[in-house]
């Protein structure tokens, strides 16, 4: 191997003698000497910003209430402190619609009251001396404290006074800084900084800094290397050695990757550095992305290398790569562009059968139901806005009263929380449908809610959001009515007229036409909606779910359960109808639908996980220091039974930092799958009775309990089926029928169930025999066949580069599947298998022909 | 069993090359056409041939850059081309050309290397065949910088670095200027006499006279013959190796009746109204009878010298000879 290590040796000398390399070395240290002042500022601040108010509308609501001398004494105690003419303004401002305040003069208000040495009292705050952060500030009294402890106990004493409207402050707050000055607030925490934002950012400057740029000079530099050496003033000489041509090819080749290789590692070896020093974030994917990188530039110098040995020129061998680029380009971008609507978004999350209907609810969040006229999947309704993601609570179906109950809210694509025009819930009344007009939520309102999965009938998780801006139903009361300063985020023309808005006289046309609604054609049914709906009450804020329990509706919210009063409902509709011979639920009846059936204090932090019971008699409720067991009686919700984790030393940190966690129990069993820890097994007690080892990368997206059984379904990101035998503490895998990969599942009795399969079919499948019993596969699309059958082909086929991407971002994250919704906080959020290896291998197989055209061209020229 | 020790340094038998040339219609063209060739261990071998005689397919198949079509061909016992027998020459190319990041250390380094010599002996090396290529105190700087000369020198260090049997030179005087053209004369002479075989490709026939012991003519892809100067001379000139040449003056008439009664080739000479007549003459008796002749035709003699045949002359006899067959 001598002589060929003496080539790379000598390639090496000949990268070091490059001008070129040199300057690139200058600019990749300058542009690090730029990057490495950034960092994160960690601050110790109890101030209050505009974004720590998580529910505007409730923040100025008990602001009212505490001005009127109303309300708890803790919130009074806060609110004597603020400057009168502001609570005066505060309080007009819910009169007079001409009147805004804003989040920021709220926490402007509320920070200047941090200052007070005046809010502490016992009466006011009688809990407050048993918390252990608490009570040393309070037994130094307000003569020892100095400003900074004053502004600790009082922001401290406002989150016990504003629980769920203002957001917990731990003593710090992240920024960018530059140098040591801070110059931006982070609005979101180290958590989706670390997942989202480090991940893209580092993505982008490899990808783009590297991957692209450094990649094509390096294409550009390196490409006269084969050519010159295969012209025959010095190839003769190389020939006439005692050495093979194949070798001497290939370490020519391999010589040339040194130079990029240089570049490559000095310009990662200082990112990692930087992103180490300056954000705490070790990430040795940075290093590992070094042979990755230069695996992508040696799939174009394959190309540049075998065009040098044909054409012998330079110039030819930089236009071929160009080109080659080019085309591995347009195949990538068509095919990274479809995939997620063909592939990835119409999978199924939740499936049942309501009356004769299979009904469906997508990873987009589109519920859909089975048009069996033309096998389509048809929308059910009109949705927030078609192919934008959203978070859909329900379908629940009201066998009694034939009716759906659902709601979809749009998702932030920046993560952290959901919204919608309305958070009034749709409800779509199957025994009447057909008498009002497809529609849209009124527009100009916008809901921050807390976002969840949850299954069709019963189940709910995950953790809740943030509410940024509460604004009420311009078909609300008048007393709700408050003002949003995100107003200019959200506008959206309603796609339909309201009925609200309609002639009444147009209605009994409308009925008429129903029939004549129905699609005439493959394209109206996938697009037109199937059913009607009218809008019901308004959810309660900063949700986490709507769940059916014992034929009532309830709603998960961080202030608690919520049970909707469906015989008011009844009451108010059948009067309605009386009255108007009209729907018109929502004037009448507005939050008043919801009412609140959990103990007084009972609320839920942010990052708990609720979960209802596969009976649907009880909500089992995980946060981080405990697992409660909240059973529903007689309308009602108490605390029956508790399990509290082994004390953790307290810590100010933000709890968002916490692994997620998703939790289901049945009547005997309790199991909770936490983030990259073991399943963890409680009896109906909530005593523990054993743990499950848990690979990692088996990440969970759905769990179901096989009814009547002790075995619990789990539905893996990656398609596989799973469950849990609670008895034996073992997992196994389904003996399923379906050679597809499953994307959810919800059983119908014990041996049956509907099965979700990418992308987009449902099955409803007889486990005892092997059997699937119905089937409902759509028909493609043209884009889905132009996808089946010219894309994929071909971009399977073909090389490449561009997909190492996503191999790219798995080093970087180490998870092999990339959320679509970042930040949602979810376990069952959508996410997008990562191809890793696919691509590396394609790519791999590409340039082993590539160079082995080459080498039988060198091998078998006579130059 | 053959001692290895005992075979040629090159021994050819029948050798033959075809090249074919464009994709559709495949033109054929014989660069060899059956060649024969031996050069003995220890000689310096000189191989003439005007442009496209087929010399740089000969070296090229020696070397085991191009394939032959027929024949047989060996280097030192082993098949040309192999591995085996490459380890064992040198080559200095024609229009040797090295990378721009080399000095003359790093490309010494890389060529020995490439020749499976240990670095030890690389260093030990350079500075010797340096010193002998009259490099020294040059070999820190970038070949670049360097004249042809000087480049070719360099070229010839590396053919020697890893004390090959067999020295293959292609047009190593190529562009020197006189003092640089002695150099290497010089040099392949020292490595005659050090035992060296030296297979000498050159346009420049003085200097093939100069220094190869034998000599091969070959054109049109066969070869036309093999032998010391002298031996080819005969070949070529039916045992002729004198001549007689001078500068004379007489009548137009006179001149003409000279070319016409013997053999004399005349030239006129510019500005001094002489002529220069040359004629082949081997012993004294033959010189006399020319000039007696020229004097009884009133010629006078200014100046006479008598001549051997030139290798120039025999080549071109040769390649002449060849071509009116040919034709």
């Amino acid at each position: 191997m001598k002589p060929y290590i003496g080539i790379l040796i000598d390639s090496f000398w000949e990268a070091i003698n490059n001008r070129v390399l040199w300057a690139l070395l200058i600019c990749w240290s300058i542009l690090l000497a730029i990057l490495a002042p950034f960092g994160y500022i960690t601050e110790r601040s109890f101030t209050l910003i505009t974004a720590d108010i998580n529910n505007r509308a409730g923040l100025v609501e008990k602001i009212d209430q505490a001005a009127k001398g109303n309300g708890s004494k803790s919130v009074q105690a806060v609110v004597t402190q603020l400057d009168a003419a502001f609570v005066k303004r505060v309080q007009k401002s819910l009169k007079d619609d001409d009147i805004r305040v804003r989040s920021s003069e709220l926490a402007e208000e509320l920070n200047k009251a941090l200052k007070s040495p005046d809010i502490y009292t016992e009466e006011a705050f009688p809990t407050a001396k048993k918390r252990k952060k608490l009570q040393p500030l309070i037994e130094m009294g307000p003569e020892e404290r100095d400003e900074e402890d004053n502004e600790e106990l009082n922001r401290k004493l406002m989150q016990l006074a504003f629980p769920l409207e203002l957001a917990e402050n731990f003593g710090e707050r992240l920024s960018i800084g530059y140098a040591g000055f801070s110059f931006a607030s982070l609005p979101f925490t180290r958590r989706t900084a670390r997942e989202f934002l480090e991940p893209t950012i580092l993505q982008f400057i490899v990808k783009f800094g590297l991957g692209v740029i450094a990649v094509f000079i390096a294409i550009i530099v390196t490409s006269p290397i084969i050519p010159d050496t295969f012209k025959s003033g010095s190839l003769h000489l190389l020939l006439s050695k005692p050495i093979s041509r194949v070798l001497l090819y290939l370490s020519k080749f391999f010589g040339g990757t040194i130079f990029v290789l240089v570049n490559i590692t000095y310009f990662l070896v200082g990112l990692f550095l930087i992103a180490g020093i300056r954000f705490e974030m070790w990430n040795p994917g940075l290093l590992y992305c070094i042979p990755l990188l230069v695996f992508v530039f040696v799939i174009f110098y394959s190309i540049s290398g075998h065009i040098g040995l044909i054409w012998g020129n330079a110039i030819v061998c930089v236009v071929a790569c160009m080109l080659f680029w080019f085309c591995c380009f347009c195949l990538g971008f068509a095919r990274n562009n479809m995939r997620p609507f063909i592939e990835i978004f119409p999978q199924i999350n939740k499936v049942a059968k309501i009356e004769d209907d299979v009904t469906a609810v997508t990873n987009l969040g589109e519920f859909q139901v089975w048009n069996s006229d033309f096998s389509v999947w048809q929308p059910a309704i009109a949705s927030n806005g078609p192919g934008s993601q959203q978070r859909t609570f329900g379908p629940i179906y009201d066998e009694k009263r034939k009716k759906i109950f659902t709601k979809s809210f749009m998702q932030n694509p920046f993560g952290g929380g959901v919204f919608a025009r309305s958070r009034a819930v749709n409800v779509i009344d199957l025994n009447n449908e057909e008498g009002s007009e497809p529609k849209s939520e009124p527009a100009n309102e916008k809901e921050d809610e807390a976002e969840s999965d949850s299954d069709v009938n019963t189940d709910v998780e995950t953790d809740a959001g943030k509410e940024e801006g509460v604004e009420p139903s311009p078909n609300q009361e008048k007393s709700e009515t408050t003002t949003s300063e995100q107003e200019s985020e959200e506008p959206e023309e309603k796609p339909n007229e309201s009925p609200a808005e309609a002639p009444e006289d147009d209605l009994e046309e409308e009925e008429s036409l129903a029939d004549q609604d129905r699609p005439t054609s493959i394209f109206e049914a996938q697009f037109k909606p199937h059913w009607n709906y009218d809008e019901g009450p308004e959810i309660p804020a900063q949700c986490f779910n709507l769940a059916e329990m014992n034929g009532d509706i309830v709603a998960i919210c961080r202030s608690g359960f919520y049970r909707l009063d469906m015989e008011k409902l009844d009451t108010i509709e059948a009067g309605e109808k009386a009255l108007f011979g009209l729907l018109k639920l929502t004037n009448l009846v507005g939050n008043a639908g919801f009412e609140k059936v959990t103990p007084d204090g009972f609320i839920l932090s942010e990052n708990s996980s609720p979960s209802v019971t596969a009976e649907g008699d009880a909500i089992v409720v995980h946060s981080k220091e405990k697992l409660d067991l909240l059973e529903y009686r007689e309308g009602k919700f108490t605390i029956t039974k508790s399990h509290s984790f082994p004390a953790e030393e307290e810590k100010d940190e933000d709890p968002t930092e916490d692994p997620q966690t998703v939790i289901r129990m049945n009547k005997n069993f309790c199991v909770m799958a936490t983030e990259g820890q073991p399943l963890e097994l409680f009896d109906r007690d909530l005593k523990p009775v054993g743990q499950i080892e848990w690979d990692e990368k088996r990440e969970i997206k759905q769990m179901r309990w096989q009814p009547d059984s002790n075995r619990l379904s789990i539905v893996l990101h990656s398609g596989e089926l799973l469950f849990l035998d609670c008895d034996s503490q073992e997992i196994g895998e389904y003996d399923l029928p379906l050679a597809e990969l499953v994307t959810c599942i919800n059983w119908t009795d014990t041996n049956t169930a509907w099965v979700g399969c990418r992308p987009d079919s449902v099955h409803l499948v007889d486990f005892s025999q092997d059997n699937v019993l119905e089937s409902y596969t759509p028909e493609s699309s043209i884009f889905g066949m132009i996808y089946d059958w010219a894309i994929k082909p071909l971009y399977t086929v073909l090389p490449k580069p561009a997909a190492l991407d996503e191999a790219m971002l798995y080093l970087l994250t180490g998870k092999d599947t990339q959320s679509v919704t970042p930040g949602s906080g979810s376990i069952g959020a959508t996410k997008m298998e990562l191809s890793i290896w696919p691509p590396i291998l394609s790519n791999l197989a590409f340039v082993a022909f590539i160079l082995m055209l080459s080498c039988i061209h060198v091998a078998r020229k006579e130059f | 069993m053959v001692d290895m020790n005992d075979s040629p340094a090159i021994d050819v038998k029948n050798l033959q090359k075809e090249y074919r040339e464009g994709l559709i219609s495949r033109t054929r063209f014989h660069a060899l056409r059956g060649i024969d060739l031996t050069v003995r261990r220890g000689e310096v071998f000189g191989l003439l041939g005007p442009n496209g005689a087929g010399k740089t397919t000969l070296i090229k198949i020696l070397l085991g850059i191009v394939r032959k079509t027929g024949g047989q061909a060996q280097l030192l016992g082993d098949s040309a081309g192999s591995r085996r027998a490459r380890k064992k020459i040198g080559y200095l190319p024609e229009n040797l050309n090295f990378p721009a990041h080399h000095t003359a250390t790093r490309a010494l380094q890389l060529y020995g290397r490439l020749s499976y010599v240990p670095d030890a002996k690389i260093r030990e090396k350079s500075t010797e065949l340096l010193d002998l290529v009259g490099l020294s105190g040059r070999e820190r700087e970038y070949v670049r910088k360097y004249s042809k000369g000087m480049r070719q020198r360099l070229g010839l260090a590396q053919a020697l670095l890893h004390d090959p049997e067999l020295l293959i030179m292609d047009e190593p005087t190529d562009g020197l200027d006189p003092v640089g053209r002695s150099e290497i004369r010089q040099l392949i002479t020292y490595l005659r006499d050090e035992g060296k075989t030296v297979f000498l490709n050159s346009h420049i026939l003085q200097e093939v006279e100069l220094v190869c012991d034998r000599v091969a003519i070959l054109a049109k892809g066969k070869l036309l013959g093999v032998g010391t100067p002298k031996e080819l001379t005969s070949q070529f000139f039916a045992g002729q190796s004198g001549r007689v040449r001078m500068e004379v003056s007489g009548s137009v008439e006179a001149m003409q009746k000279l070319q016409e009664q013997s053999n004399f080739q005349s030239i006129p000479l510019p500005e001094s109204g002489l002529y220069q007549v040359s004629s082949s003459a081997d012993d004294q008796q033959e010189v006399d009878k020319l000039i007696d002749h020229a004097r009884g035709l009133g010629i006078s003699i200014h100046k006479l010298e008598r001549t051997s045949l030139t290798l120039e002359e025999v080549f071109l006899s040769a390649i002449q000879s060849y071509e009116s067959q040919d034709n």
